[in-house]
């Protein structure tokens, strides 16, 4: 038993990565896996063959990652750098540390992906990668039923249209799915009508959810479900496989969604070009604007090795993402780099860098870390109940604002 | 004569009817185990499809090896091997141990201490975690395995709880008995109630064993460096952010779900061997 | 006190004291901070902050906490007898003398061995309201399928008969209950004239007592604290944790959302430890109605 204790002891000190003394150990988490970890790695590695003395401990946490490191934070022991997204949350507790006190070339940054970092005006992240919200169509389905494809200056109108044409429940073919995150994508549909879910100071849902505007936009999706029955709903779609199995195999025309429909294609051996990505369409009286997706390198407060880490933060400001975008993994977060890897001439990820210039530029959840708790729920059960329970829009809209403000007060 | 006979066909058709119904709950139990094992030959794009083929298109037998090639997995193994059992020791050599004191030694305070014992089984696990994962980091211990097998050797609640049962099974005068011919508790324990409860105390083995074995939480939040992870952490990495690899994590889940089976059936034919002696009296 | 009893009192006290230890090193310390944050604020991040029995008043009027008491006491209601009858069931079915016994128990106990992410997909897959296998053989019976997982009034029953059928662990802690019974006692039964029936109901249910009784009590605690199935599997609709319509908002999963989400970990150990104290309760009943119907050894 004791020897076994100390084979244990042992093994378990010689595991631990005792290192060469002058070398710093950084530790980096990401959620990235298999091939996207592949990138991260070799991005890494570059980094550290430019940085001698400094290594780079990658950690890769697929499933369980906000748990893994909000433990570690709570503990004292977070990672020296780390990819996060709702950068508020960590920002307003003091988790993660403000970046623009340090030399890290921010300007190489598309700006809309830094608007989105920044939280009472300074900035906390270094922008990873990105998506922007943009629809994807199957064009077998279109020559099918021979409607002409889409083009970026399409209307609101032309969209319904379009989705009411191509909707054969006889084959079981649907024009669209109904948007799958009430909070990205409604946020979009309704800042094009000059709406907007939330207050901009994010204290309340009062006069925004419920304005004209806003109900205008969340309806003209309903009633694409439940009137013209030519969008999808949740639990169809979900039944069907999802909306990224729905557009490949041919069941529905559209969707809505960002970059990583690419790589399911290629994992699904489909040939990218028989689809095809346009912008959103806007409203006759409006302007467009769609979501975008991003992660952030973040540095924890807690860490021992910020030097380093505002190293490797710098670094990779200054990289842009070219490593991702040369292994065709991800955008890149530098317009230079596109430029100079030709991106804007491909037709599919060119759009996506286009989307930029219409990106919504303060999500509801960047307005207030309470977004989560005493706002998105509320907006998702009233969704529920209008396209489960049959309610009409303004009502359970009201709903929502109303649970919202009792749930403040508690 | 006749009756005999007929006792005989009844009892005949009884049987079969069991056979039946085995055979067909075997069946649906199996489903789980065929559809992994269909999912794990199945081609890379066809796992997406919708409906899913029950049988794939086919046979990729080589998932199998893309799936191993893909990470450290006899590092995981033996991660996993030494956590495992470290536990199931630690486990077998403290519950019954401190169940016997609770089953059969009279003492003040006996059910209420029982009663703390339980508490720790009724706290859900989310609750404790930050606090015990300080209390680890102050004793430094993670990024070990210490955290994943030592609190074992002071005994789990639950299988406390179940040993009892167990032992209070076990009559009283047996132990009464030993005394009077001299023997010291410890003897007595060790050499008889130890013994009896072998179906009870395998049972517990092959529970922590598997639990353990396929435990998630405990070595995602303790352990750090991807050198420590387990198996079951490793089969996590399957699973993208944007879309899982079916095909490889069932082929690794099923190649991981092996040794707790062998370690069950071998067990539970232990298990069987108490007959005898239970029917000593 | 004579000196025998003393002195089994002192070995008594011995035979206990790892797991006193235990309770001591691992559980005390994380008890005592969790009670000390059920009256905090605290966000993970920065120390807790003091603000006396707020959380506690803030449960009374909090309609998704007595929610998720709803949810999770109409689950233990449907899955505790249920899993409880299945798994003893079995265990008397794999009593018999048959042949390839070993091989029939391992089978019913495979099920709860495979890694929960890969049986939750099967069976999400299983309740396909359209594709799914148990609406498909329901048509074949002429029934309308429900869209369970999708449908809050079918959403728990729907968990409760998953649970029914990973019942390998208890299973087996029935099988050596059974096995712990001596062969007379059956005997003697048969002798006297008693049927199958007879032997189980006035033999073996007695006999086993001690046994049912640890499955009831461990099930029930477990029950409460279900929280896997519903992570993996709870959201259809458009909503996440919960979904759908809050339907399958067990309190641990409640309790999970507010400490590792909402970064209201004050809140949520206040909600764990009410949670704690209806176990505890409900675990002091089940001991108490226990001299009913618990019969330990024969003297």
């Amino acid at each position: 038993m004791r020897k076994l204790c100390v084979i244990l002891v042992v093994a378990v000190l010689g595991l631990s990565g005792i290192t060469a003394a002058g070398e710093v150990v950084l530790r980096v988490a990401t959620w990235d896996t298999a091939e996207g970890l592949h990138w991260t790695e070799v991005a890494m590695q570059r980094f550290m063959d430019e940085h001698p003395g400094i290594v780079v401990k990658l950690e890769s946490i697929p499933q369980g990652y906000d748990d893994r490191i909000l433990t570690s934070l709570a503990g004292g022991n977070p990672p020296d750098v780390f990819l996060w997204w709702n950068l508020p949350a960590l920002a307003e507790r003091g988790g993660i540390e403000p970046l623009d006190q340090y030399d890290i070339n921010f300007d190489n940054i598309a700006p809309a992906l830094n608007a989105w970092a920044i939280y009472n005006g300074r900035i906390y992240g270094v922008t990873k990668d990105y998506s922007c919200e943009v629809i994807w169509y199957n064009k077998k389905v279109f020559d099918k039923f021979g409607v002409p494809y889409p083009t970026d200056d399409w209307t609101w109108e032309d969209f319904r249209r379009v989705v009411i044409q191509l909707t054969h429940p006889d084959e079981m073919i649907y024009g669209t799915v109904f948007l799958e995150d009430p909070t990205y994508n409604f946020e979009e549909w309704a800042e094009m009508k000059g709406g907007t879910l939330i207050s901009p100071d994010g204290t309340t849902f009062d006069g925004y959810l419920n304005s004209p505007e806003t109900i205008s936009a969340i309806k003209f999706w309903t009633d694409l479900v439940l009137v013209d029955k030519a969008a999808a709903p949740p639990d169809v779609v979900e039944s069907m496989g999802g909306n990224y199995e729905m557009l490949a195999s041919g069941r529905v025309a559209m969707i809505e969604t960002g970059t990583w429909f690419e790589g399911y294609l290629k994992a699904r051996h489909l040939d990218v070009s028989d689809f095809g990505v346009v912008l959103l369409p806007r409203p006759q009286d409006g302007e467009r604007k769609n979501m975008m997706n991003t992660s952030f390198w973040c540095l924890a407060s807690a860490s021992r090795n910020k030097e380093a880490a505002i190293e490797l933060l710098k670094w990779l400001a200054d990289e842009g993402g070219r490593t991702q975008a040369e292994g065709g993994w991800a955008l890149p977060t530098s317009k230079k780099v596109a430029e100079d890897l030709g991106l804007y001439e491909d037709p599919i990820k060119s759009k996506f860098i286009m989307a930029l210039d219409s990106a919504v530029l303060k999500p509801p959840f960047l307005r207030t870390p309470l977004w989560w708790e005493a706002f998105e729920q509320y907006l998702a059960d009233a969704l529920d109940k209008i396209l489960i329970g049959g309610e009409p829009v303004e009502k359970a809209l009201n709903w929502a604002v109303e649970q919202s403000e009792k749930a403040k007060e508690g | 004569m006749r009756s005999q006979r007929l006792l005989r066909l009844r009892r005949k058709f009884w049987r079969t009817q069991l056979y039946v119904l085995l055979i067909v709950l075997s069946a649906i139990y199996l489903v789980p185990f065929f559809w992994a094992f269909t999912t794990s030959l199945k081609d890379r794009g066809a796992i997406f499809e919708y409906p899913p083929r029950l049988f794939p298109r086919e046979f990729r037998f080589q998932n199998y090896l893309e799936a191993f090639s893909m990470y450290p997995w006899l590092t995981f193994f033996r991660n996993s091997v030494i956590i495992t059992t470290l536990s199931v020791l630690g486990t077998l050599l403290s519950s019954p141990f401190i169940a016997f004191g609770f089953a059969v030694l009279r003492f003040p305070g006996r059910r209420a201490l029982f009663f703390l014992v339980l508490l720790t089984m009724m706290i859900p696990y989310y609750t404790t975690l930050i606090p015990r994962y300080m209390l680890f980091k102050q004793l430094g211990w993670i990024d070990t395995f210490y955290p994943l097998f030592v609190p074992d050797f002071f005994g789990n609640a639950f299988f406390i709880f179940l040993l009892r049962q167990y032992f209070m099974g076990i009559p009283r005068s047996l132990f009464e008995a030993a005394k009077i011919d001299g023997a010291s508790t410890l003897r007595i324990y060790w050499n008889i109630y130890f013994p009896l409860a072998r179906p009870a105390v395998i049972t517990v083995g092959i529970l922590q064993f598997m639990t353990v074995w396929s435990d998630f939480i405990g070595p995602l939040i303790f352990l750090q460096s991807p050198e420590h992870y387990t198996l079951v952490l490793g089969l996590n990495a399957f699973r993208g952010v944007y879309f899982t690899y079916w095909h490889y994590l069932c082929a690794m889940a099923l190649v991981i779900s092996i040794p707790p089976i062998i370690f069950f059936f071998i067990g539970q034919k232990r298990i069987i061997g108490g007959i005898t002696i239970s029917g000593l009296k | 006190m004579n000196k025998l009893r003393r002195r089994e009192a002192l070995e008594g006290y011995l035979f206990i004291l790892p797991g006193l230890l235990g309770l001591l090193i691992f559980m005390v310390g994380p008890i005592i901070a969790t009670v000390a944050f059920s009256f905090a604020e605290y966000d993970l991040i920065q120390p807790p902050r003091f603000i006396g029995a707020k959380n506690f008043l803030r449960l009374f009027s909090d309609p998704l906490f007595a929610q998720s008491l709803k949810v999770t006491f109409t689950y233990v209601i449907l899955s505790v007898p249920l899993s409880t009858a299945v798994a003893l069931a079995l265990a008397l079915l794999l009593f018999q003398r048959v042949k390839g016994l070993a091989v029939f128990r391992t089978i019913f106990y495979i099920p709860s061995v495979l890694p929960s992410i890969v049986s939750a997909v099967l069976w999400i897959w299983l309740y396909n309201p359209q594709f799914g296998l148990i609406n498909y053989v329901l048509k074949l019976l002429g029934i309308q399928g429900p869209r369970w997982l999708y449908d809050p009034h079918w959403v728990l029953p729907a968990f409760a008969i998953m649970g029914a059928w990973n019942v390998g662990p208890t299973m087996i802690i029935f099988l050596a209950g059974l096995e712990n019974i001596p062969r007379v006692y059956w005997e003697a039964a048969t002798v006297d004239g008693a049927n199958a029936w007879h032997r189980f109901r006035y033999v073996t249910l007695p006999l086993l007592s001690p046994t049912t009784f640890f499955v009831v009590v461990t099930s029930t605690i477990g029950a409460i604290q279900t929280f896997v199935q519903p992570y993996v599997m709870g959201g259809g609709g458009v909503g996440g944790l919960g979904a759908p319509m809050n339907a399958t908002l067990f309190s641990v999963i409640y309790l999970y959302q507010q400490g590792f989400r909402f970064f209201n970990m004050g809140y949520a150990s206040a909600i764990s430890w009410v949670v704690t104290t209806i176990i505890i309760l409900l675990t002091l009943l089940n001991f108490a109605l226990s001299r009913y119907w618990v019969h330990y050894s024969v003297e």
